[in-house]
């Protein structure tokens, strides 16, 4: 490469050392642009400029609005849906309804088929209708004009009563999704072992996404292509899903998604929405818009599900782990979609115990699917597990840092051939938390000085795995003032690596990272696509 | 397609009360919202109904027809094209709809269309200088004060409208200044240090 090029495409008149020859090291450079210092984002003029176009920003000529009627009941039984009203009304392009041969498709979640308009609604939310129309008021007015007939059937929502006898039916065989065990060891023999045995039992409620950006696309066709423009974490798998409902190769489906206004995991994956905009789309023959409001993704876009745990643990007096028992129930909702998944796996991976046993139980309950939230399972398994070894750490007179150092795994104990770590970076994690000094910060629900507390600065952000020296009950008291103060990390350094995860739900244009304890080696998902298409963690498994 | 309309019309009697005279305009913008019902001047019209308008937007006079029950924000997003003006709960509580209106911060998803008239609308493309950022832009950008950058624009708007009024707020104002526009990544402490660092910007110039 000729000099010129050099200094227009890289460098701007700095001097770059050559490629070192093998078996040489070369020099360290005495100053470095990029490398350590804080630079602006790559995409960051185009978010503060507005000039950065979201999927909910985009507008094509000749473009519809689309609506969705929804079931306002969370059992019911479509007996008919009448649209030959809304379809006359002003501005109304295309109204569809299940009983149209085209909108006629399966629709396929956790493994169960049902239809993508389903006669039977098992959650409040399900679609039941959709409108286009030149505008989203004129489409809304449609929508209210379509004539259901329901049957409204007993429901049920507290998954603690979902195996009770009596308890409404959601699917035809019953409302028990699955039951998961797993055991390594003697939890028996654990426990006569252990000097201080505790049991607790630990709830984690329901919790909602809520990116800031409603969840929806735009949809146009071109001959036998859609293209699609979705808020979206996963390219692919929308892709891949409208490929497969609409009965497409993939070839003919183009998901583009530049920006993303937030996901948090509840928008890993295309929605009815997605297939219905293209439903609308090509009756219409004009492009759709197609974005939800704030209480339809409430009610039917995902959530993280709640979880009722108990774990017995058993510690020996010198700190070491002796024996885990964990059980969980939970429910993914109305469709099979993992409301237990992964809940036991920081008990059965996070510390070294050989002796371990888990029972989980997934049930059906008529409320929205779940969808994965800042790694699936994870906060609800580290609620209990967290809370549990404060208590065996208090109850053996332990410092809690200690005693987790004491159980720091080197190989991963619950997968299948117990690969070792190459890193994990668990121990920097608590010995960082463990440093991290208590500084006066205002207190931000008052704002006035005599009440002024101190709080753990720098730790603690969203889900990940807090460890300090507070409590973890504390830590959740005070988790507006850490939400509200974390301190954001500097790129390139190693904490940076553990906040990363943000990203994931935020999707933008630079690399995605590694989770907190895997540490700045192990990269598992990093690129510069215009779309960041996540790839799962190795080592855990999680977004 | 006359025909349809009268029949729609006829089957949904979905009266919509305007607000059209100057005394009307006047009341909400002062905020007495309840001082629509009942009074003179106000006249009833059906959804559909367009009526004519004139909004200032970052000093552009743009002639509209307009639903009366239209949103500042519907008309900013899909009818003027300025969409960096987001929508994220349609209802004043998340705050990234936020526009300066006479230079105060203002939800555009609470406000009609039509009671926007004769005020001066500026919304997150009417800082930009040509392609150069504004000062609480560009503080916005050094500070990293942004994840995901949908509930941006609304804050730097809101932070626009805090320095207007307090050219140097303290920590606690700003918070204040600052609590009506959510962040769903967690960017509120790069927020309030970018607003304290374009307060510093503004003196500058």
């Amino acid at each position: 490469m000729g000099e010129g090029q050099r200094d227009l495409y890289y460098t701007k008149g700095l001097d770059v050392p050559d490629t070192p020859q093998p078996g040489t090291s070369p020099e360290p450079w005495k100053e470095t642009r990029i490398i350590g210092k804080s630079i602006p984002r790559v995409d960051g003029y185009a978010r503060v400029s507005g000039a950065a176009v979201y999927p909910s920003d985009i507008a094509l000529p000749g473009m519809l609005y689309g609506a969705i009627l929804r079931c306002p009941y969370p059992h019911a039984r479509v007996r008919s849906v009448d649209g030959t009203v809304a379809r006359d009304m002003p501005g109304v392009w295309a109204v569809i309804t299940g009983s149209m041969p085209e909108a006629d498709l399966d629709w396929s979640e956790g493994g169960v088929t049902t239809k993508l308009f389903d006669s039977h609604c098992r959650f409040e939310g399900e679609v039941v209708a959709a409108v286009a129309a030149e505008d989203s008021y004129q489409a809304w007015d449609a929508v209210r004009e379509i004539r259901v007939d329901y049957e409204v059937l007993p429901y049920l929502v507290d998954e603690r009563k979902a195996m009770e006898s009596g308890a409404p039916k959601i699917h035809k065989d019953g409302n028990l999704v699955e039951k998961n065990t797993y055991a390594r060891g003697d939890v028996e023999k654990g426990f006569v072992e252990a000097d201080v045995i505790l049991e607790e039992v630990y709830r984690s409620e329901c919790l909602i996404h809520t990116p800031v950006e409603l969840h929806g696309c735009v949809a146009n066709w071109d001959g036998d292509l859609v293209t699609i423009w979705e808020s979206t974490q996963g390219v692919y798998a929308v892709q891949k899903k409208v490929a497969q409902v609409l009965g497409m190769p993939l070839s003919k489906v183009r998901v583009i998604g530049h920006y993303l206004g937030g996901g948090f995991g509840s928008k890993l994956q295309a929605g009815k929405y997605t297939v219905i905009a293209a439903l609308l789309a090509k009756k219409a023959a004009r492009p759709v818009k197609l974005f939800l409001t704030r209480e339809e993704t409430y009610l039917a876009t995902g959530n993280r599900p709640p979880s009722n745990m108990k774990l017995k643990a058993g510690v020996r007096k010198d700190g070491l782990l002796t024996a885990l028992q964990f059980s969980c129930s939970g429910t993914g909702g109305a469709y099979p979609v993992g409301g237990t998944a992964l809940v036991d796996w920081l008990i059965r991976d996070l510390y070294t115990c050989p002796n371990v046993s888990s029972e989980m139980i997934d049930v059906f309950t008529n409320t929205g699917p779940a969808r994965p939230f800042r790694a699936p399972g994870h906060p609800q398994g580290s609620w209990a597990l967290e809370q549990m070894m404060d208590a065996l750490a208090e109850k053996i007179g332990m410092d809690p840092v200690e005693l987790r150092l004491k159980n720091i795994p080197t190989y991963s104990q619950a997968r299948e051939g117990n690969p070792p770590y190459t890193t994990t970076g668990l121990e920097a994690c608590l010995k960082e938390g463990e440093g991290v000094r208590l500084e006066r910060c205002p207190n931000p629900d008052s704002g006035r000085e005599r009440q002024r507390r101190p709080y753990p600065k720098g730790c603690g952000h969203g889900e990940l795995s807090v460890v300090c020296r507070r409590r973890w009950s504390s830590l959740h008291r005070h988790r507006k003032a850490l939400l509200g103060r974390e301190r954001q990390p500097e790129y390139g350094s190693r904490r940076h690596w553990y906040w990363n995860q943000n990203h994931y739900g935020a999707g933008d244009r630079r690399g995605t990272g590694c989770k907190a304890r895997d540490g700045p080696d192990r990269v598992c998902g990093y690129g510069y696509n215009s779309v960041c298409h996540t790839q799962r963690g190795q080592q855990d498994g999680s977004y | 397609m006359k025909e349809k309309q009268k029949k729609r019309a006829g089957l949904t009697r979905r009266g919509f009360i305007s607000t059209m005279g100057i005394s009307t305009v006047g009341l909400v913008a002062s905020g007495r919202v309840s001082a629509w019902g009942g009074k003179e001047g106000v006249t009833t019209t059906e959804a559909g109904d367009m009526h004519r308008m004139e909004l200032h937007v970052n000093g552009r006079p743009h002639r509209l027809l307009v639903e009366p029950r239209w949103s500042l924000l519907h008309v900013l997003r899909e009818k003027i094209g300025l969409t960096s003006t987001k929508m994220g709960c349609d209802r004043g509580e998340c705050g990234a709809c936020t526009v300066l209106m006479d230079g105060v911060p203002r939800y555009s998803c609470l406000t009609l269309a039509v009671e926007a008239e004769g005020h001066e609308i500026i919304t997150l493309e009417g800082l930009m200088d040509g392609e150069r950022l504004g000062p609480v832009q560009q503080s916005f950008l050094e500070q990293d004060a942004y994840q995901c950058g949908y509930c941006t624009p609304g804050q730097i708007m809101a932070g626009e409208g805090l320095l207007r009024a307090r050219p140097d707020p303290s920590l606690d104002e700003i918070q204040k200044g600052m609590s009506g526009n959510l962040c769903r990544c967690g960017a509120y402490r790069n927020i309030f240090e970018a607003v304290k660092s374009a307060a510093q910007k503004k003196k500058e110039m």
